[in-house]
């Protein structure tokens, strides 16, 4: 390092004495706030994180259970498997329409 | 790495007290160096409570040669992040500050430059020479401002700044050299 540099460090070293007593005092929060977290037990540091993942995992859990333990719909649940009922739905559609009109 | 006085490496884990006191002997340098990159004071104290509340949980039972290094890459992180955030935010608000620019034409405090933006003499104060020095330091580009600060401001090696840096050696030692010379060229332009 030179001369210059050496000049330059002075200087830059010597505004570090020059800030406020409010300023510092902000600064000495910060620190007492940060050694703060190195007296917490590591769950506590990480207790947003770990509330986090555990609310995620009893959410899921919650989502995913029920739906779990419910059989799997068979092809073509609920619906009239004989193909002889589809040949002949324009003859309900017919008698469907017919009782509604006798009822009118 | 720092080194004890008998060549070897200081691999002791430190205490809290060791931290304590490691963070009072860096933390005005931090906070001027965080207010040179932000231009602004507040941001520089959140990055600094920042760097020091992640120093203290990540790397307390690191040895103590290694913790001003990672001080100073953490920092350099954050107020990366910060810059980032505010360019981002920029560009989301910009045609809603381009309004209200617009609005504030006539309006005669609007016209007057905020003194903890543009000025970095006025966030240090005090002399002259100091003034100038710290605003050319300002003006530097990002790299070669973090490159200056750390070798020059702080002391550290160039191996300690490569790895407070993410970066080789070799461009510890490119940014610093440009550093230095645009600064003298600076400097000498505000006295000549």
């Amino acid at each position: 390092m030179n001369g210059v540099e050496g000049g330059w460090r002075e200087i830059l070293r010597r505004q570090e004495n020059r800030l406020d007593a409010g300023l510092l005092e902000r600064i000495g929060v910060a620190r007492r706030r940060a050694l703060a977290a190195a007296h917490l037990p590591w769950w506590r540091l990480h207790a947003p994180a770990l509330g986090g993942a555990v609310l995620a995992t009893v959410l899921a859990v919650a989502v995913l259970l029920p739906s779990m333990q419910q059989p799997l719909p068979q092809r073509g649940a609920g619906l009239p498997d004989d193909t002889v009922f589809y040949e002949n739905l324009d003859f309900y559609l017919w008698l469907a329409e017919s009782e509604m009109g006798a009822h009118d | 790495m720092r080194q004890s006085e008998d060549g070897s490496a200081d691999d002791e884990t430190g205490t809290v007290s060791d931290l304590a006191t490691f963070l009072r002997s860096i933390e005005r340098r931090g906070f001027l160096m965080a207010r040179l990159a932000l231009g602004n004071e507040d941001d520089a104290l959140d990055a600094l409570q920042d760097t020091m509340l992640r120093l203290v949980q990540r790397y307390a039972g690191r040895p103590p040669a290694e913790w001003r290094p990672l001080f100073y890459r953490m920092l350099h992180n954050r107020i990366t992040d910060t810059r980032r955030r505010r360019t981002i935010r920029a560009r989301l608000f910009g045609w809603m500050e381009r309004h209200r620019d617009d609005d504030d034409a006539d309006e005669p405090l609007a016209q007057i430059a905020d003194p903890a933006v543009t000025d970095p003499v006025r966030l240090i104060g005090g002399e002259e020479a100091a003034g100038a020095l710290m605003e050319a330091v300002a003006a530097l580009p990002a790299r070669q401002r973090e490159a200056f600060m750390l070798r020059c401001w702080d002391g550290l090696s160039t191996a300690e700044t490569a790895a407070a840096m993410g970066c080789s050696e070799g461009s510890v030692k490119t940014h610093y050299s440009r550093a230095l010379h645009a600064l003298q060229e600076q400097l000498e332009e505000h006295h000549g």
